[in-house]
């Protein structure tokens, strides 16, 4: 079965290489490369950041938290993970410790997705519908099952690369995965019942 | 009559199953691909799922941006810039003299103000007594002391012999001024005008694995 070519978002819009090379300059103090990964980095933390934390307001204060930490230790950067991977990796470990600071649970708690209103037949809503559905069912789950799902869905991260990321080994990656797989399938299933 | 159990963990519909995420996001390679790949020409139950992930997958992700990449930058440019300015102890003394006024009064900030001045005449005519002495200056000192240099990154072949790295320092009239970083890099300082002919002898060597030109601005390395 062929295999879906599907472009790997967090190597875009530079690729590997070209963010080794902005990091370097970045160990070196140079400031014009640091903006310059900041603003390649921005759309994609934001978006990651913002499954995570739900709240708008911190979704800029975990960010440049992020970035500064790239900014003072890039030098430590020894290049056996990706860029990405490594950036992300912070973003993560950041994320959690503000959810866990706002008192907000990181395990998340069980719950059947909201009904679908069902108020508009048109078969054309419907992917709007289950969209909106999708990132609530996404919330309901616990931070660390809503990372490997975004991680690997929305941001196009091989499953060893998120396992660095969220720091835990291989299988844990995979069973939460499962987990969460499960969880969603039944939460969207129930709403998709529902739906004209 | 023996039984034989089949661990589920262990089974290829599992092993597969648990890929297929990836497999749906086109992020599996080798092995991995082509194991779920044959595997999914047989189950129709794995099939299934792989269409729901593929559903999955290409449900959008919610804009959820925090706001104009710029304003943010701006900030957090600022929060380096003022951690920068109060390492300083000068900086931090002088920013405190200018507090405004509800947080100390004008007679103290003109008190603390002539104390400080009269501990630095003090130092300025302690250190004039002192004998003189010729003073400590690095070997990178002369390049970088004159400001007139550009800055590269380089990282060098591990296995680079020291008497070819020295050689090829000499050539390009580059100074070691930072490193070694984590990543093996080292900062280099030519002289201003020589920077692009150092980058293109740096390029060629095969005892550089990678070489970036630096655009310095305030911070030092």
């Amino acid at each position: 079965m062929e295999q879906t070519a599907q472009i790997r978002e967090h190597a875009s819009p530079r690729g590997d290489d070209d963010e080794v090379r902005l990091l370097l300059r970045v160990a070196a103090r140079d400031r014009c490369a640091f903006e310059a990964l900041y603003r390649s980095y921005f759309p994609r933390l934001s978006r990651f950041l913002a499954r995570l934390t739900h709240r708008p307001l911190e979704i800029e204060e975990v960010l440049n938290d992020t970035m500064l930490i790239v900014w003072d230790r890039a030098a430590n950067f020894a290049g056996r993970s990706r860029v990405s991977t490594w950036i992300f990796g912070i973003a993560y470990r950041r994320a959690l410790k503000s959810l866990r600071v706002l008192d907000e649970p990181v395990e998340g708690e069980d719950g059947a997705a909201p009904e679908g209103e069902g108020d508009d037949p048109e078969g054309r809503m419907l992917q709007s519908q289950l969209r909106e559905v999708l990132m609530v069912a996404l919330d309901r789950l616990s931070a660390e099952q809503r990372a490997v799902v975004t991680l690997t869905f929305f941001h196009g991260f091989a499953y060893p690369e998120i396992a660095q990321i969220v720091g835990c080994p291989v299988d844990t990656v995979k069973t939460r995965m499962f987990h969460a797989r499960r969880r969603l399938r039944a939460m969207l299933c129930d709403v998709r019942a529902d739906l004209p | 009559m023996t039984a034989r159990v089949v661990r589920l963990e262990e089974s290829p519909h599992r092993r597969a199953y648990e890929l297929l995420p990836w497999y749906a996001s086109g992020t599996l390679e080798g092995s991995d691909a082509d194991m779920v790949a044959q595997h999914l020409s047989g189950c129709a139950a794995c099939q299934r799922e792989l269409a729901w992930l593929r559903e999955l997958r290409d449900l959008e992700e919610p804009s959820g941006s925090a706001g104009s990449p710029e304003a943010a930058l701006h900030r957090l440019l600022e929060r380096i810039e003022r951690r920068q300015a109060g390492t300083g102890l000068w900086t931090r003394a002088s920013n405190w003299l200018h507090l405004p006024a509800r947080s100390l009064p004008r007679w103290a900030a003109v008190a603390l103000a002539a104390q400080v001045g009269v501990i630095g005449t003090l130092t300025w005519l302690l250190a004039a007594q002192q004998p003189h002495e010729a003073p400590f200056r690095t070997l990178s000192a002369g390049a970088v002391a004159n400001g007139a240099v550009d800055r590269l990154v380089v990282v060098f072949d591990p296995g680079a012999p020291e008497g070819a790295l020295r050689r090829l320092l000499q050539l390009t009239g580059a100074q070691i001024i930072a490193g070694p970083m984590a990543s093996g890099a080292y900062v280099l300082a030519v002289p201003s005008g020589r920077r692009d002919a150092a980058l293109e002898r740096l390029r060629r060597d095969p005892f550089v694995r990678r070489v970036e030109a630096l655009d310095i601005q305030g911070a030092p390395p």
